[in-house]
């Protein structure tokens, strides 16, 4: 019983991870009918960047309240502005094009990113790109044991604690945001219609390259998040988080925000629960097999809906 | 059970997505040399109708008989082998394959030889019947064995595709496109693509064709010119024939009976001069010159 | 000439043309390694390009049947080593056992093609490419598990069969079935599929059936690759038929243009043989070898910025749809009245 507790604990705090990842591909999905293969490499671009500011930092000031906020949103901005870029050169030439081509182009962004990130670059003293080797990522929260019930069975850690409160701090914002503001308004109805949105009177490219923005801000927070319970970070971490919340998004359905949510906090439970009851050599392909399973099932998702082609 | 009213029957069929009712209780009879007409407003479900008969949506009650057999459930290219064709409202043609090519791909119909044992015949013949296991063995069997023809190009592929190269370019002749056989469909000229639609839909060897605004943005003399050519290829292929149509004139001058939908339901069934005279007609269209409906 | 005969006329010109090279390459054993990586990639990227060039779906999850043809035939292969058809030389004994594996290894994977393409009923466009993608990473995980496949180190040990006239005849013939498939019925079904499903379905076309059908035939020929590729390699370990070795092929297919088997031919031996010559070049070069351990790291953001830029500056590709007996001086050469 402790033992299925810990697991759904672990299980939850991964899929809130994933699930903040996860929005950002549904949400570019949602406006740009896009899979944006690249999105988890954008991810990874952030935890390095946050990487590199606490170290600049110094350990006292990054691991004080203030240091953790300005990793945090030093990384958030800097995802942010490689997100705008991204699409302003590489996808936004592609819009009216079959989507094949943006998918295509969406891939090689990913192999692009992830893949120059491995191969070490020092210019001067600086490092511009990290190298293959793994890193370890900065303990800007110490990692203390806050609950812990009868002898080890159940293990609370902070930073799962604070890990879910951040994510869960994150989507209500991003909530409020879709649901309560114009701009939330006006992604909605880029969302269902772009042509018709931009009769409308709304600037279709500016909120899409905002989508992306806020996306890849999201991303940014949940890598650091993963990059505080995994410790080591490496240039393809990016590949398998991404696909994971992608896969996650997918099974939400693409494209609604909940949906993502939910979808993510399943991937992490089942996910946790064949690692923990079976083996972990089955990782990876947990997230596929679910994910194949649910298709077959339900082809447009969890919450998605059936899109009819107009004949 | 053989339905003796027609080549195409439809009984009450009704189609709803979710809350929406697009087509209510719609029914209709084709019979071959029939020339009709299926007109209505904007949205008034016509385009749904026909994609209801042809299988793309399965009605949500009634039924779609074809040749004396039942479609429900269906899919298009089943509808299509029981002799159901038809052309596209917005033109639907392979963009990067030629006018030729075009037609080729719907002879697929009748590539195999009839006296082989797993020629169409039979395959047909076994569905009418009911034994859908041995038809659809049959079938795929016959695939399997067409790829391996097609792999060694044996003498009966090569005489297969000589006879649908024939067949293709003389459709084409029919409808007036011989010089454009190697002509890449998205290069034609409009009036030119919309009359290969035709010459596609006729190369399954339909015994129903399905025509969806076939003279959209033509002028006059090339409707009039497109309307001769319909009525000649329904006579010579034995066909019965739907038209949606817009231009009032043209529908009213060369259907025999007209039937008028309006947010789904049909709203009068009859002749030309039935239909023309009908206040509910008048009414659903109102805005429009009444002067061209009595044209 | 009777039909039959006309249609094995390509084998009868290959086979001692192939032989030939062959007999002539017996001591160039970088050659021969060399030409066999392009022959694998050939097939891979003109089997692939029946599914994602000729019917418009997009697979990306082609190692995966790769790495089922490698694994089956090798694991069929090893068992079979044990045995040799007793009124045979051994040569020829060793020839026919391997070409046994690789059938069985083949047609394992075409069975997984079958199964991969049945989603295609229900699922489009990106959600069937997740679909592959995931295959082939289940496939990846499924090998890396299996003590029977030498789990993460991989299968060693398996006898090397493959020559350069074995791998080449492969190479004709995956060549010569796309061109026929093309030139057929079935090549313009998968087309009319690829241009308007819609419209191919109300034309008689069983779409579903057909993509399946491609899908089996490519997974077919991908799983041919593998065996041969195992018989070469010796070693079949899970990271050669990772997600990326299936979007090497991918960017085969989209540079030389999606549709088009000279394209896919042509990106493919260009794709292996560049990084080979430059890693050669900079070996010869600086002789540490460190340049040459750099083209390595370079080869996969190159090739992601490759896809970016093709698709941006031209998507269709270095021959589009067309073939190369459709392009101005070939056609009088492969006589066009086709």
């Amino acid at each position: 019983m402790s033992e299925l507790i810990q697991h759904i604990i672990n299980g939850l705090a991964a899929g809130t991870i994933y699930a903040l990842v996860a929005l950002g591909y549904t949400m570019v999905y949602g406006v740009l009918k896009l899979i944006n293969f690249a999105h988890g490499d954008v991810m990874m671009v952030g935890v390095y960047v946050g990487y590199a500011s606490a170290k600049q930092m110094g350990r006292a000031t990054s691991q004080s309240f203030l240091g953790v906020c300005l990793t945090f949103l030093v990384a958030m901005a800097a995802c942010a502005a490689i997100g705008f870029l991204i699409e302003r050169f590489a996808y936004r030439p592609l819009r009216e094009k079959p989507k094949l081509t943006a998918l295509i182009t969406a891939i090689g962004m990913s192999f692009f990113i992830s893949y120059s990130f491995q191969v070490e670059t020092k210019i001067g003293g600086l490092t511009l790109l990290p190298g293959a080797a793994p890193k370890a990522f900065p303990e800007i929260i110490q990692p203390t044991e806050w609950l812990v019930i009868g002898d080890r069975a159940i293990v609370l850690w902070n930073w799962q604690v604070i890990s879910v409160l951040i994510a869960v701090a994150l989507m209500a914002a991003l909530q409020f945001l879709v649901f309560k503001t114009r701009f939330g308004m006006a992604m909605r109805a880029v969302s269902f219609d772009h042509r018709t949105a931009g009769l409308m009177g709304i600037p279709v490219d500016r909120v899409i390259a905002g989508t992306f923005m806020l996306g890849s801000a999201l991303a940014a927070g949940a890598g650091i998040l993963y990059a505080l319970k995994d410790t080591l970070v490496q240039p393809l971490m990016g590949v398998t988080v991404g696909l994971k919340a992608f896969v996650a998004a997918v099974i939400g359905g693409i494209g609604h925000v909940p949906g993502a949510v939910v979808g993510a906090l399943a991937l992490g439970l089942v996910e946790e629960f064949v690692v923990g009851y079976g083996s972990s050599t089955w990782r990876d392909a947990v997230a596929f097999a679910f994910l194949i399973v649910v298709l077959l099932f339900k082809p447009e998702g969890i919450f998605g809906k059936v899109t009819a082609e107009k004949v | 059970m053989s339905e003796p009213t027609g080549l195409l029957h439809v009984d009450r069929a009704t189609m709803q997505f979710g809350g929406l009712t697009a087509l209510s209780d719609f029914s209709l009879d084709v019979k071959k040399g029939d020339l009709q007409g299926l007109i209505g407003p904007n949205g008034a479900g016509k385009t749904t109708a026909f994609n209801v008969m042809t299988g793309v949506y399965a009605p949500t009650s009634g039924r779609v008989v074809v040749a004396g057999e039942v479609m429900n459930g269906r899919l298009p290219h089943q509808v299509n082998r029981a002799g159901l064709a038809r052309t596209f409202q917005n033109i639907r043609l392979f963009k990067e394959l030629t006018a030729l090519d075009n037609v080729k791909v719907a002879c697929l119909a009748d590539d195999r030889p009839p006296q082989s044992l797993f020629s169409r015949h039979r395959v047909d013949a076994d569905r009418r019947e009911g034994r859908f296991l041995l038809a659809h063995t049959r079938d795929a069997w016959g695939n399997y064995l067409d790829w391996w023809r097609t792999f060694l190009q044996t003498s009966g592929f090569r005489s297969d595709e000589a006879r649908i190269e024939a067949r293709a370019h003389h459709l084409l002749g029919v409808l007036g496109l011989s010089h454009r056989a190697d002509e890449l469909a998205r290069n034609l000229p409009y009036g030119e693509q919309r009359r290969l639609e035709i010459a596609r839909a006729l190369a399954t060897s339909p015994k129903v064709l399905l025509l969806d605004e076939p003279a959209a943005g033509m002028n006059t003399r090339e409707k009039a010119e497109l309307m001769g050519l319909i009525t000649s290829i329904k006579n010579d292929f034995g066909l019965g024939v739907l038209l949606i149509e817009h231009d009032m004139k043209l529908v009213m001058g060369i259907c025999e009976k007209i039937t008028v939908l309006d947010h789904g339901e049909t709203i009068a069934v009859g002749t030309p001069a039935e239909v023309k005279a009908n206040p509910k007609v008048i009414e659903a269209y109102l805005g429009v010159e009444s002067k061209e409906l009595q044209a | 000439m009777p039909g039959i005969l006309r249609g094995l006329l390509p084998f009868a010109v290959a086979v001692p043309v192939l032989l030939a090279v062959q007999l002539l390459t017996a001591d160039a054993p970088f050659f021969v390694i060399l030409s066999l990586t392009v022959g694998v990639n050939v097939v891979l990227a003109v089997s692939l390009n029946i599914i994602n060039g000729m019917t418009g779906q997009f697979s990306i999850g082609h190692a995966g049947f790769m790495a089922v043809g490698a694994y089956i035939a090798g694991v069929v292969s090893k068992v079979l080593s044990e045995y040799g058809i007793a009124f045979l030389p051994e040569g020829v004994s060793d020839q026919l056992l391997y070409a046994i594996s690789l059938l069985v290894g083949a047609v394992a994977a075409a069975a997984f093609g079958f199964l991969v393409g049945l989603p295609s009923l229900r699922l489009k466009g990106d959600y069937l490419a997740i679909v592959t993608l995931g295959f082939g990473e289940i496939i990846r995980v499924v090998v890396q598990n299996t003590e029977l496949f030498g789990k993460a180190l991989g299968l060693s040990g398996v006898p090397q069969r493959t020559t350069f006239f074995s791998c080449w005849l492969l190479v004709v013939l995956v060549v010569v079935v796309a061109w026929r498939i093309r030139r057929s019925t079935h090549g313009r079904a998968l087309l009319a599929i690829r241009e308007d499903e819609i419209a191919a379905e109300a034309m008689g076309v069983n779409t579903t059936a057909y993509k399946v059908r491609a899908f089996v035939v490519a997974s077919f020929f991908a799983g041919l690759a593998g065996g041969v590729f195992a018989h070469y390699q010796s070693i079949v370990a899970p990271s050669s038929f990772t997600f990326v070795k299936s979007m090497e092929v991918v960017v085969m297919v989209v540079a030389g243009g999606l549709g088009s088997t000279t394209g896919a031919i042509v990106a493919a031996v260009f794709l292996t043989l560049l990084p080979e010559a430059l890693r050669s070049l900079f070996l010869q070069l600086s002789g540490d070898g460190t340049m040459a351990q750099m083209v390595e790291q370079i080869r996969m953001p190159i090739y992601g910025l490759l896809l970016v830029v093709i698709m941006l500056v031209r998507p269709q590709g270095l021959f589009g749809t067309r073939e190369l007996w459709e392009v101005g001086p070939f056609k009088r050469l492969f006589g066009e009245k086709r």
